[in-house]
């Protein structure tokens, strides 16, 4: 029962890693550009639900989506801003551009929303006990695997059914052919910054409901983390975050249930993996081969 | 200005110390066959990299039916009516075969993002058109039964000729195909010509094409030019380029095993 128990939170941590990770190896699909700024963007997205939610009173149904739609909008514009002008430029050039915006992030967080924690509510159909037998769970444990599933499989549908998905797909071979096919790649790459904040914000207000305490830095670990979730699953591949997060997120509750022991060492847990992956798999679960 | 389709005027390429294109003047007329040659390094490549906009030009300028490419990004180039296929073949190997195509007809869908989303019937009714006009493609360069394979699982000839049916999905009139032949066997290089010639005739696309395979070019092209080191030596007719002495002195000249030109006659 209690493994059962585990097994869920495991899923739940899971999906949130998976959410935001799907940012990162997006992003790195099409621009080989590791976006460090992911997870301070996921935290604008929790403060936009804050906003929404305690401050305009709106459900939690309507901030969600309103969440997303802003921080899309944030993403689109931290790439017309500061990845498009060094398109050209070295790619290291651009990491460290994304280290500056993650700062920057953090900092305008810091000035804007203040260093006091704020409390993220609960909404009530989150907040409730389901109980089967002897297993009791958080409703919030079982509907956010749900909700990340359907939001997942809506994310598949449109990669891999829609045009522009297809356009997305061209895109990460190679971005210099399908310009000159006649596509417009500036648009596939803002569609592409668009949707992976979204995923972040929807990721991040879970993650709020889970851990309700909002301050400016909250993006960071979830951040590294799932950047972690998206090497392990292989960078680049949307299935292989989605993979990865899950593993990931099992692995750390798992740790803390069977050695509780070693539950101090649950956040070193990420980065060990990390380490291992890249010794012995450095292309990841999913992972293409290397170009030469 | 004359009635030309495409007119290069002095265009200069510099790669460091590396001249690879030394002011070309070159037109090309509507509804013309036209061959660009020389041995390898001529700087035929870097010309249709200037043209489509991959890479930008030290001097000169080129106009696509009158009107300026320069500084214009490759994807407005394509739009305005200029497609190409590539040397080294740069198909997207994960898409299946008609997906390929597809990405051509792309930049010139009106649909967006949320009209996909949200299945408008007018992205429906855009989509099915857009599908059918890719199966008649594959059907005209040849490969209509193999739409839902992986790009990557095609013969190389096969992904040639692919390649070909993605350039024509953007609509273009002047379409600018990189050794379209290499690696062909003989057959497949006659179906080519046979393909290349429909284009032109029942189609009235353009063609400027680079290619080694002599017997190809001097039976399929109309006009020559002729570059050696980035700069232009000779120019004509199939038959005059032919004898002239300073193609026969660049192409032997430059060391091939071989005098390629042997092939035209045949």
């Amino acid at each position: 029962m209690d493994l059962l128990q585990q097994f869920i939170n495991g899923l739940t941590l899971g999906s949130l890693y998976a959410m935001i990770a799907i940012g990162y190896t997006m992003v790195y699909g099409i621009l080989r550009l590791i976006n460090f700024a992911h997870g301070d963007v996921m935290m604008v997205g929790c403060y936009a639900a804050w906003f929404g939610a305690a401050q305009f009173g709106l459900p939690w149904w309507v901030s969600l989506p309103v969440a997303m739609a802003l921080t899309a909008l944030l993403g689109v514009a931290i790439d017309q801003g500061a990845y498009r002008p060094l398109r050209r430029a070295p790619r290291i050039s651009a990491l460290i551009t994304a280290i500056g915006v993650s700062f920057f992030l953090e900092n305008l967080g810091l000035v804007i929303f203040g260093g006091r924690p704020k409390a993220f509510a609960r909404p009530e159909i989150f907040n409730q006990i389901y109980q089967w037998g002897e297993l009791r769970v958080l409703s919030l444990s079982v509907w956010t695997p749900v909700i990340t599933a359907l939001i997942l499989a809506g994310l598949l549908l449109v990669i891999y059914r829609t045009r522009v998905g297809m356009a997305m797909r061209a895109v990460s071979r190679d971005i210099s052919t399908v310009e000159l096919m006649g596509v417009d790649s500036n648009r596939i790459v803002a569609l592409t910054f668009a949707l992976g904040s979204a995923l972040a914000a929807a990721g991040g207000v879970f993650w709020a409901m889970k851990y309700p305490q909002l301050n400016p830095l909250l993006g960071v670990l979830p951040g590294l983390k799932a950047f972690v979730a998206a090497v392990l699953g292989g960078i680049g591949n949307v299935a292989g975050a989605m993979l990865g997060g899950l593993i990931l997120g099992l692995a750390e509750i798992m740790l803390v249930a069977l050695m509780p022991d070693l539950a101090g060492y649950r956040d070193a847990l990420a980065f060990v993996l990390l380490i291992g992956i890249l010794l012995f798999r450095p292309t990841g679960i999913m992972g293409e081969k290397l170009p030469e | 200005m004359s009635g030309a389709l495409l007119e290069i005027e002095g265009l200069s390429c510099r790669f460091g110390g590396l001249l690879a294109l030394d002011s070309l003047d070159l037109a090309v007329e509507p509804g013309a066959l036209a061959g660009l040659i020389g041995p390898n390094g001529a700087g035929k490549t870097t010309c249709f990299n200037l043209i489509t906009g991959r890479v930008r030009p030290s001097g000169g300028n080129v106009r696509f039916q009158g009107r300026p490419l320069a500084g214009l990004r490759p994807s407005r180039v394509n739009r305005l009516g200029v497609a190409r296929t590539f040397q080294n073949i740069r198909l997207f190997d994960d898409l299946t075969v008609l997906e390929n195509v597809l990405v051509g007809f792309h930049g010139r869908l009106k649909a967006n993002f949320l009209s996909a989303i949200l299945r408008l019937p007018a992205y429906a009714r855009e989509d099915r058109r857009m599908h059918d006009r890719g199966l008649e493609l594959l059907d005209l360069v040849g490969l209509g039964r193999l739409g839902q394979e992986r790009a990557s699982n095609l013969a190389y000839g096969q992904q040639r000729l692919l390649e070909i049916a993605r350039a024509l999905a953007t609509g273009p009139r002047l379409l600018l195909l990189d050794e379209p032949a290499a690696g062909m066997n003989p057959n497949e290089t006659a179906a080519l010509a046979r393909l290349v010639r429909r284009l032109r005739d029942d189609m009235g696309i353009s063609v400027l094409l680079i290619e080694h395979d002599m017997h190809f070019v001097m039976n399929l092209c109309e006009s020559l030019t002729v570059l050696d080191h980035g700069r232009v030596i000779a120019r004509g007719a199939p038959r005059e380029v032919q004898s002239d002495p300073a193609v026969i002195e660049a192409y032997l000249g430059a060391g091939l095993e071989t005098a390629p030109l042997e092939g035209g006659h045949a």
